[in-house]
């Protein structure tokens, strides 16, 4: 089996987390994901 | 399906205001160093999820690259292969990815699996706190687990529809100008996927990074024989389905749960 590094559980993620979450409001709007998937087989 | 995103930082480039603070977060650079046994990182993407409640996804692993095919000219179907075979290691790049989340509602877990797709599952649940998981996601599977009720119905969309927050904090997913549906803002899932090149004291040299088309070509088909496998030469590798299933079925295992 090829190695794959350890997964790593951080805490704190962010020092201002809500601040963080506070810039999903302010980028909307949101596509949805299938309008960024390329036409492909 | 109910799953939207936004791209906050591409290619190493801040595309939103503050993307830079979150693309060179310390936590996550020292994290990614530390898994990685990195020399050096650079940090290149974040993105953003904005889902409503939906199915669980299925287990995957991140589409890889490698120096000389990424996905700007490879399909994704095609690098998927490329991972799967183990051909290529030494030309992959290779990426870590941190995920944290915003939700508190129902189900929506980060389900992975370290130890590979017969090893255990683990699961980092909500209600989330400041946390986030870092790891290979090209090569470790994961998935997000169901959010919301097993029962929840999708909205009427298509892949032209937008999410949006309302003054009042719900959520609004609208098409053409109309709204599809509103969701509260407790049961929107909201997460951020970070990802940076790793960078080790081992990395490939020159000769190395001369991987192309033909010379993919060549390893598939010499590994192919090895196997025994008849296939024919495929006018176009890039889209001959045949040639694609072909390799799929031959180096993509189903996922067993």
């Amino acid at each position: 089996m090829r190695h794959v590094a350890r997964p790593i559980r951080i805490e704190p993620a962010f020092e201002d987390r809500e601040y963080v979450r506070s810039l999903f409001d302010r980028h909307a709007p949101y596509p949805t994901m299938a309008a960024y998937i390329p036409n492909e087989i | 399906m109910p799953w939207f995103r936004g791209n906050w930082a591409l290619a190493g480039e801040p595309l939103v205001n503050s993307a830079e603070a979150i693309l060179y977060n310390a936590a996550f650079i020292e994290a990614a160093r530390t898994a990685f046994s990195a020399s050096a990182i650079r940090p290149k993407t974040v993105v953003v999820n904005v889902n409503g409640p939906m199915p669980a996804g299925a287990p995957h692993v991140d589409v890889p690259s490698f120096r000389g095919a990424a996905r700007d000219h490879f399909p994704l179907r095609f690098l998927l292969a490329m991972g799967a075979s183990e051909l290529f290691a030494r030309w992959q790049v290779t990426e870590a990815g941190a995920i944290s989340w915003f939700y508190e509602g129902l189900g929506g877990g980060f389900d992975y699996w370290p130890d590979g797709r017969d090893g255990p599952m683990l699961c980092e649940q909500s209600p989330f706190g400041n946390v986030a998981i870092i790891a290979d996601n090209d090569r470790m599977y994961h998935r997000i687990g169901r959010i919301g009720d097993a029962d929840a119905v999708l909205p009427k969309m298509t892949k032209a529809a937008v999410v949006h927050p309302s003054d009042a904090g719900d959520w609004i997913v609208t098409e053409d100008g109309e709204t599809r549906t509103t969701y509260a803002k407790s049961v929107m899932r909201l997460s951020i996927l970070w990802k940076a090149e790793i960078i080790t004291e081992d990395r490939p040299t020159e000769a190395e990074n001369a991987l192309h088309l033909d010379r993919i070509m060549e390893i598939f088909k010499s590994d192919l024989r090895a196997k025994r496998i008849q296939h024919e030469e495929p006018a176009d590798p890039f889209t001959d389905d045949a040639w694609i299933t072909l390799l799929e079925g031959t180096y993509l295992r189903s996922f067993a749960r």
